[in-house]
């Protein structure tokens, strides 16, 4: 801990986030897979609470023929999994336009592992590319070919791309989620240090869905 | 009352429960199996009963089998029980400290809510060596800053609590005097009463998450329940100390007393609320407990001598113990007359002579019409078969850990017989109907504290607290109706996102049992108290009462063994 910053705990991001996403336009619906997704990519260090300041945009992704999803402006956090849900449910790759938050697709593609996809999700430009903060492997990728394949899928397209691949076969670890996933488990077993702008940032949105209280108001606890 | 005698079709997810023993037997035990609509309705809610499953019965029985031992290291208390104390936890090689602030009573009447900010005592559970310069900092923070201060890794978790108003300066005048406290009073009684533990993150406390497993707080709840435990030891030595500060010929506490006094706690909405917010643990613990009743309400007759006997004792103490409505009590005597009626004659109740004796009495009492006899006799029933239900508690933590997350492969048409199959009670609910969405539940401001208002009159419904499963449940079914069939839910909902949480819950409910309360919350006519009673049941309390629609009361670990029990075994 320095002197400017925040002890954290991993839990207490994690238990904030929902309602921080939901005052920054989330709605109920999405505020709790997007809290875990927010509180996992800041303890790996592959982003930050500033994501929180962005907002939602309420509107839903749409679909551009079947290679490229157009989200409207909107960040990875708002729409990210449910690009992730239509790449893994079709073995799609698609290409995701007018999005912010390419450094949320770390934990997409860690989240599609953990459901038996090999994920191929970052920002392209060409593939052999590999330059850790923008394309991520999945860990539990038992073949490079295949990898290599989705690739370059992906690289034809360019851009921030989403490609996934049923995996049938053993897994094996690939190192770029890998050094995430340590952080975040350090960051679970020893709490993680913030920026105390942006501890208040998350406890100041989290606590502005609270409702005002009023005598009334107190006689309805319980 | 119906004791849900057999199920036809049982619901999914059970047969990775039934191991061992259990499975040998999976038919019987499936065929008298409640359903989910006689576990987790309403009026089922508020009887639940806590059983050898609930979390602080399986803590206490760590604590004994593995010989815990809890070492009061300093007590520093005057007269008015105003002081300090320091305990040290030597569990399975894990040293932990708890160390606990008594400050002067708060004047006044206090119900312990988070919305106060001042208590009689603080508490602070660490891991590993500590000393007293630490304590005093968490101790400071809180004093300080109450909810908003911090602390960091080390600390499992911070707890408050006050001094029972009934008994607290009743006990330590009567010791003070040379005696003992008035037996009456004592009878379920407590001498504090918890007021919260706030931990897994909560202040920068450790994520209960890290604990590895193995560790003896990695069990669902056992941090919280634990520190709860201490804190009954912790009353003990203070009104003892206190006492003896007054009058060098103090009396200490008759070792039964000290046994019998509990630790008091009183919850409210919130804790209802976490049975919708966590559809997996729901699950876990539930599928667990009636998996252990149905595997003794499956077992044929003849019973061993000693069961019925063991059953019949059980079944008078249960008649007797505090909390128990007259109503009820008289109902289990009757069960416990008809256990040894049937041990003398080989009949039960009726005079028939039941091929399964315990899933007869289990009926028999429930044509009593007295649910809380027959969840108090379920308990009892699971303590029947201790081994089958230990087994199935050791299951509860993995089955909690399952994630509720989308399954995108699934079609349209899958997600649809699956709305149709496991959510036909949320769907038949007609949410236009008077009354049917009068209330909201939401969070104040007073530090966040759980409470429900009316929609046409209260601010604040925008920012509800999410409890409405039918709601989202039958706006799926909407939103589902005209998609092609063969449509991947990957890809309705890249283009209907705001029914993500529905399919979650809606696929959980494909894969395991009981993950759903029954119930319309945001009715005028759901009671919050029947919920509370159940998530307190699953922890252990004893004697809950609804002292209102919002508020449930009961004691924890009375009658538990304390740490000089646990050193008389070892």
């Amino acid at each position: 801990m320095t002197a400017t910053t925040v002890h954290a705990s991993y839990a207490e991001l994690r238990r904030m986030a929902p309602d921080a996403l939901r005052m920054a336009g989330m709605t109920l619906a999405q505020a709790d897979e997007a809290a875990e997704m927010l509180a996992w990519t800041v303890a790996s260090g592959a982003g930050t609470l500033e994501h929180l300041r962005a907002g939602a945009t309420g509107r839903a992704p749409r679909l551009v023929g079947d290679r490229a999803v157009d989200l409207g402006g909107a960040s990875l956090l708002e729409h990210g999994l449910r690009v992730l849900d239509f790449v893994c449910a079709e073995e799609a790759c698609v290409r995701v336009e007018h999005a912010r938050g390419a450094e949320l697709a770390g934990y997409l593609a860690r989240r599609g592992a953990l459901r038996g996809y090999a994920v191929v999700a970052g920002a392209f430009a060409a593939w052999p590319r590999e330059d850790g903060s923008a394309v991520h492997l999945v860990e539990g990728v038992p073949a490079e070919r295949r990898v290599a394949e989705l690739a370059a899928r992906a690289a034809e397209l360019g851009g921030l791309v989403f490609a996934a691949r049923r995996v049938r076969g053993p897994l094996g670890p690939v190192p770029v989620l890998g050094q995430l996933a340590d952080r975040v488990r350090s960051a679970v077993d020893n709490g993680l240090e913030l920026e105390p702008d942006e501890l208040a940032v998350l406890t100041g949105l989290a606590a502005a869905l609270r409702v005002p209280s009023s005598q009334r108001s107190r006689t309805q606890a319980g | 009352v119906s004791a849900g005698a057999t199920r036809v079709d049982a619901p999914p997810g059970l047969d990775a429960w039934l191991v061992g023993e259990l499975a040998d037997r999976a038919p019987e035990i499936r065929a008298v199996l409640r359903g989910e609509d006689e576990v987790l309705g309403a009026s089922a809610l508020r009887a639940m009963a806590p059983t050898r499953l609930s979390f602080a019965r399986t803590l206490v029985a760590r604590i004994v089998d593995r010989g815990w031992r809890i070492e009061r290291r300093h007590l520093e208390i005057d007269g008015d029980g105003i002081g300090c104390a320091v305990y040290g936890i030597e569990a399975e090689g894990v040293e932990l400290h708890f160390g606990a602030f008594c400050d002067p009573p708060v004047d006044g009447p206090r119900q312990g809510r988070i919305a106060e900010e001042r208590f009689d005592f603080f508490g602070a559970l660490m891991e590993g060596p500590v000393d007293r310069a630490r304590l005093q900092r968490d101790h400071r923070a809180f004093l300080e800053h109450a909810w908003r201060g911090r602390t960091d890794n080390g600390c499992l978790g911070w707890s408050v609590a006050n001094r029972s108003a009934r008994l607290f300066d009743h006990v330590v005048e009567r010791l003070a005097a040379g005696v003992q406290p008035d037996e009456d009073r004592l009878a379920g009684g407590y001498l504090i009463r918890n007021a919260g533990f706030y931990g897994n993150g909560r202040h920068g406390t450790r994520s209960w998450g890290s604990l590895p497993v193995g560790h003896p707080l990695a069990y669902p709840y056992h941090v919280d329940l634990f520190t709860l435990y201490l804190w009954r030891l912790l009353a003990l030595d203070v009104v003892e100390a206190a006492a003896g500060r007054r009058a060098p010929t103090a009396a200490t506490l008759a070792p039964a007393t000290r046994r019998e006094l509990g630790i008091g706690n009183s919850s409210g909405i919130g804790t209802g609320v976490a049975l919708l917010r966590w559809p997996a643990w729901l699950s876990a613990y539930t599928s667990a407990r009636e998996l252990a009743l149905a595997a003794v309400r499956s077992l044929p007759a003849p019973r061993p001598e000693t069961e019925l006997e063991r059953v019949a004792a059980l079944l008078d103490d249960a008649a007797r113990a505090p909390g128990t409505t007259p109503a009820a009590a008289t109902v289990l005597s009757d069960a416990a007359s008809a256990v040894r009626a049937y041990r003398r004659t080989g009949r039960l109740g009726d005079g028939e002579s039941p091929t399964r004796p315990w899933l007869a009495l289990s009926e028999w009492t429930g044509r009593q019409g007295n649910r809380e006899a027959l969840e108090r006799l379920h308990a009892v029933l699971i303590e029947a078969r201790p081994q089958a239900a230990d087994a199935l508690a050791r299951r509860i933590p993995e089955a909690m850990a399952v994630e509720r997350g989308v399954t995108p492969e699934m079609t349209v048409e899958e997600l649809r017989r699956l709305l149709r199959d496991r959510f036909d009670w949320a769907l038949d609910v007609d949410l236009d109907a008077p009354g049917a969405r009068e209330r909201f539940w939401y969070r104040s401001e007073d530090n966040g504290e759980n409470r429900r208002g009316e929609r046409a009159l209260d601010p604040g419904a925008e920012r509800e607290t999410f409890v409405d499963v039918i709601g989202v449940v039958q706006a799926l079914a909407d939103a589902l109706a005209g998609v092609d069939g063969a449509t991947t839910v990957g890809r309705f909902l890249l283009e209907r996102p705001e029914h993500a949480l529905a399919v979650s819950r809606v696929q959980l409910a494909g894969r395991v049992a009981f993950s759903e309360v029954r119930a319309n919350y945001l009715a005028a006519d759901f009671v919050p108290a029947d919920a509370i009673g159940y998530f307190l049941a699953v922890l252990g309390i004893d004697g809950a009462l609804a002292v209102s629609p919002q508020w449930v009361r009961g004691v924890f670990f009375g009658g538990a063994e304390l740490p000089e029990d646990v050193e008389v075994r070892r």
